[in-house]
């Protein structure tokens, strides 16, 4: 690569990961890189990303028995919560679509009433209950949020703990 | 584990493999201009050269405060929304779902799954796979048969 290069050229090295890793530019922890560029980000401005409030996160927790919702800050610091339950459906109910519907229906209108300006929202789904579904349709069409950025956070274990044993044997 | 279809979401590139790569691909076009060219050239290339690292840094930059955020083997699974549209950033995220058969892997570890009954899965899949295979080959070739007329 170097050979190449005419004599008298100045060399202009490509920063190298370990440097960058060393660098004390914003990285581990900071989130503003996180919100940061082009394909994986949105697009807010540099004051907005030093501001924690400034992506909410969703957390939207499917199980088979229930959906619980989560609205926090982008470092994790929880504002409000929601689940089947309480939005007043009882044992079998909570896991259906109508008691995700009502939950997240129930955040937006919490969060409306503590006036938090919701500028940008990611979405964490994590198992596939039917609350899924229905988390983020109701965040589609009951809510007016921006969203920034869909993930699927359901645990994956690489072969870690061993289940419970199979039914009926 | 997650196999070409979660890096293809990354557009197929590592930190290491973008930088090196575009800057011995630059480095190699300066060295190759003849002696006569000004140095409006040089420097604009420079500039260039130097707006591409920044980006490719604030891009590192964003992914390893993201993998910090999220957690490696999440960022994977992580689909921007673009146009405004989170339909189909939804969809986007169940076809890496489904291409990447997390749904049917999670069902499947759900309950502990003997080794007895798992090689006997898996040899039951395989065969259905080759079956399916064989098939589809024959059917191909009698089609192009048809087309050339026997």
């Amino acid at each position: 690569m170097l050979s190449t290069q005419r004599p008298g050229t100045p060399v202009t090295k490509m920063p190298k990961f370990s440097q960058m890793l060393n660098s004390d530019k914003p990285m581990k922890g900071d989130f503003s890189g996180f919100i940061g560029s082009g394909m994986y980000g949105g697009r807010l401005a540099k004051e907005e990303t030093e501001d924690p409030m400034s992506l909410l996160i969703l957390h939207v927790h499917a199980s088979s028995n229930n959906t619980i919702l989560s609205l926090t800050d982008a470092n994790g610091k929880v504002i409000v919560n929601a689940s089947g339950g309480t939005v007043g459906f009882k044992k079998a109910q909570r896991a259906g679509f109508e008691a995700a519907y009502q939950a997240t229906a129930s955040i937006a209108a919490t969060v409306k009433e503590r006036g938090i300006n919701v500028k940008a929202v990611e979405l964490r789904l994590k198992g596939f209950g039917t609350g899924r579904e229905a988390a983020f349709k109701a965040v589609h069409s009951v809510t007016n949020w921006v969203v920034m950025r869909i993930v699927d956070t359901t645990p994956i274990p690489f072969n870690g703990c061993r289940p419970r044993k199979a039914r009926r044997l | 584990m997650f196999g070409l279809n979660i890096l293809r979401q990354l557009s197929g590139r590592t930190l290491a493999t973008t930088a090196n790569a575009c800057a011995g691909r630059r480095l190699m076009s300066t060295g190759r201009n003849p002696l006569s060219t000004g140095d409006g050239s040089e420097a604009s290339s420079l500039q260039s050269e130097n707006a591409a690292s920044e980006n490719r840094m604030q891009f590192a930059n964003s992914l390893t405060s993201m993998i910090h955020n999220m957690g490696s083997s999440v960022i994977g699974r992580a689909v921007p929304v673009t146009n405004g549209n989170p339909a189909s950033a939804y969809g986007r995220l169940n076809r890496i779902l489904t291409e990447n058969n997390i749904r049917r892997e999670l069902f499947l570890r759900k309950r502990y799954e003997k080794p007895k009954y798992k090689r006997q899965r898996l040899r039951r899949e395989s065969h259905a796979r080759l079956f399916k295979e064989e098939v589809r080959r024959k059917v191909h070739l009698v089609m192009n048969m048809r087309n050339w007329g026997m």
